[in-house]
């Protein structure tokens, strides 16, 4: 709290403003509004309710960085608005998780290959759907607390809470494979990959290892790993399923 | 089966004692009697700790090890020992191991230490404990190692910026973690042994600063690639124990004598360097030679420079936080930047080597503005990429025409 305090002292002065607790309040409801429509459109699109790739999705979600808050209110709505019942989409549900995607291709990559990107848990999608700012506590403490207590990123000290909750994700979205997408020199995520790895392997799920160096695209081998990866997923449901039927 | 066989030599107590006679018969004729300490002392903390004597705490570079002595412990660091399995050219060996596990962009020293502990060749913990200080690395090696041998991994969170609320931030954290050391090793009472342990730190320190006044004289008086291994090694591992001031003690004294007898090392200075970052490459290079053999001297270094005060007794948690506080590398970069400028004044250097070490992002990421800071200052400054663990990242033929075109940037810089 103390930090962020510091922080919107330097603001005030520097920029010659004053911020008020009902200011903050403000831009919280608006913050919040915005994560809620992003949670149920990114339902919607798992459920294949908005016809839309996981590229798309991708693409769309990133927008929110960049965009307007009200614009991309605006766009989320009409999202949601138009969708409507229909099959849900085909493929071996996937995880995608890591550092930044600079490379939206990866998912577009998974989807061609057989996959179905159900949940992303990234630096830019994914993380910022998270739990409202609460409105009934001391802003900045809210604030802190927000900031502290959301889906953590590699670079927090609580590894084993970032990996329980990517694990919880594995369960709620019925993820057969995890894609572990992370940027060179990016120490924090590339030190994890071996512990998330172990432990999706106890709960029989295989993890594909993607580092990548900023150069984007299908180049690097990426697209044969890829699809290496889902051929092997989906052998191994063909598998299950002869199991079960035996 | 060499591997177990190693593990279970290593477990055995009569091992140190047979090891520490082979090289004290071995390294009985090297002329600095310091060097002989650090081997001895490596060889104990090693023993103690393999034969589980004492609860094993691994440290990052950086914790203060005054916590470790003064509950009683035995601080292992794994870079440390990585750098010395580097030493001993063994370190490829290791990081085949851990390239299994994680990716070759990560800092060699914690790949040997991992690829180590796959092997056996470290000593388990009881307890590990890291900092934030200048390596963000350091934290998730330590966390991924509390995960493998599933024990207590404790963490100090040093403050980007020092002032009162951060250095009672850090107060208040190591409070925390001193009590969890205690319930975990299971010792009551700590005081006495802490207040030794502050003691013979500043002892220690207090030879070191005189060592770095004497290293201002003219010929350089000590290899500066030794005060970067072992030099360096001690600084990391001895503070709070005996064998640190005897180290410092003796160092003190052959430097001395060196000054007093007008003896330099390297014999031929024209050139005196000062060598950034704390790390050089410990697997066999030509980097000293090729420095040596055209009169180019490291005549200090920014790891072996006394950032902090003098430890008080009184206030045992807030001067260890001082101390982390102080390092001149936390913080913004221009700590960093104005104290390497101090370092090149008072030692009057022709010019600088950053040895940017491949997985250091924290050094790396500051180099090109440390060397232009330097540039400004009229000293040439080279960025020598590398890696201090990794031999298969070094390449002797490119180093030696680095190097020599940097040489002869002095050259005419003198001309």
């Amino acid at each position: 709290r103390g930090e962020i305090q510091s922080l919107l002292d330097r603001l005030s002065s520097t920029f010659g403003v004053s911020v008020s607790p009902e200011d903050l309040a403000v831009s919280f409801r608006a913050s919040n509004k915005t994560r809620a429509l992003l949670r149920k459109a990114e339902d919607l699109v798992r459920r294949g309710r908005v016809g839309m790739t996981g590229l798309e999705w991708t693409e769309f979600s990133r927008a929110g960085g960049l965009l307007p808050r009200k614009i991309y209110d605006g766009f989320l709505r009409r999202l949601i608005d138009q969708s409507r019942a229909g099959p849900e989409r085909n493929g071996v549900p996937i995880l995608l998780t890591g550092s930044m995607l600079e490379n939206p291709e990866i998912v577009a990559m998974i989807e061609e290959c057989g996959g179905r990107v159900v949940a992303q848990d990234l630096c830019v999608s994914g993380r910022q759907s998270e739990e409202p700012i609460s409105l009934t506590q001391d802003p900045l403490a809210a604030l802190a607390r927000h900031y502290l207590l959301r889906p953590p990123c590699a670079r927090m000290q609580e590894s084993r809470r970032r990996i329980d909750h990517v694990m919880s994700l594995v369960r709620s979205h019925g993820v057969r494979g995890v894609v572990y997408y992370v940027l060179k020199f990016c120490d924090t995520f590339l030190y994890e990959a071996p512990v998330l790895k172990r432990r999706l392997a106890q709960a029989g799920i295989p993890m594909l290892i993607i580092e990548s160096d900023y150069q984007g695209g299908r180049g690097g081998g990426i697209y044969t790993r890829v699809q290496a990866f889902l051929e092997m997923l989906g052998v191994r449901a063909a598998q299950a399923t002869c199991e079960a039927g035996v | 089966m060499i591997e177990r066989s190693i593990g279970w030599l290593l477990r055995r107590s009569l091992t140190y004692g047979i090891l520490g006679n082979i090289l004290k018969l071995y390294y009985a004729r090297d002329e600095n009697p310091a060097f002989r300490i650090w081997v001895s002392f490596l060889i104990r903390m090693c023993r103690e700790a393999f034969t589980r004597s004492k609860p094993v705490i691994w440290t990052s570079a950086f914790v203060p090890t005054e916590l470790v002595y003064g509950i009683g412990g035995v601080p292992i660091h794994p870079e440390i020992l990585a750098s010395v399995m580097a030493y001993f050219n063994v370190s490829g060996w290791f990081l085949e191991k851990s390239d299994t596990r994680v990716s070759t962009d990560l800092c060699s020293f914690y790949r040997i230490a991992l690829g180590m502990t796959m092997a056996g060749f470290l000593p388990r913990p009881d307890l590990l404990l890291s900092s934030s200080l200048l390596c963000d690395g350091s934290n998730k090696f330590f966390g991924y190692i509390s995960q493998i041998y599933d024990v207590p991994h404790l963490f100090i969170d040093v403050p980007y910026r020092g002032g009162k609320a951060g250095r009672r931030y850090l107060v208040d954290q190591l409070h925390t973690i001193l009590d969890s050391m205690m319930r975990l090793t299971g010792i009551s009472s700590t005081q006495a042994r802490m207040e030794t342990a502050l003691d013979l730190s500043n002892q220690a320190r207090r030879y070191l600063l005189q060592i770095n006044e004497l290293r201002k004289a003219r010929p350089a008086p000590f290899l500066g690639s030794e005060a970067l291994s072992f030099g360096a090694g001690m600084l990391f591992c001895s503070l709070g124990c005996e064998e640190g001031v005897r180290f410092y003690r003796a160092l003190h004294r052959f430097i001395r004598n060196n000054v007093d007898q007008g003896v330099g090392h390297p014999p031929q200075q024209k050139y005196r360097l000062l060598w950034l970052h704390h790390i050089r490459p410990y697997y066999p290079n030509n980097i000293f030679d090729v420095l040596h053999e055209r009169g180019a001297a490291v005549v200090f270094e920014e790891t072996n420079h006394v950032y902090w005060p003098e430890l008080r007794r009184e206030e045992i948690l807030d001067s260890l936080s001082e101390k982390m506080l102080s390092n001149c590398s936390n913080g913004p970069l221009d700590r960093r930047v104005e104290n390497a400028l101090r370092m090149a004044r008072a030692y009057d250097v022709d010019g600088a080597i950053h040895f940017s070490h491949w997985g250091c992002r924290q050094s790396c990421g500051g180099a090109v503005v440390l060397a232009e800071a330097f540039k400004a200052e009229g000293i040439p400054c080279i960025l020598l990429d590398g890696d201090g663990g990794d031999p298969s990242l070094y390449s002797p033929g490119q180093t030696q025409t680095r190097l020599e075109a940097f040489v002869e940037v002095l050259d005419q810089k003198g001309a």
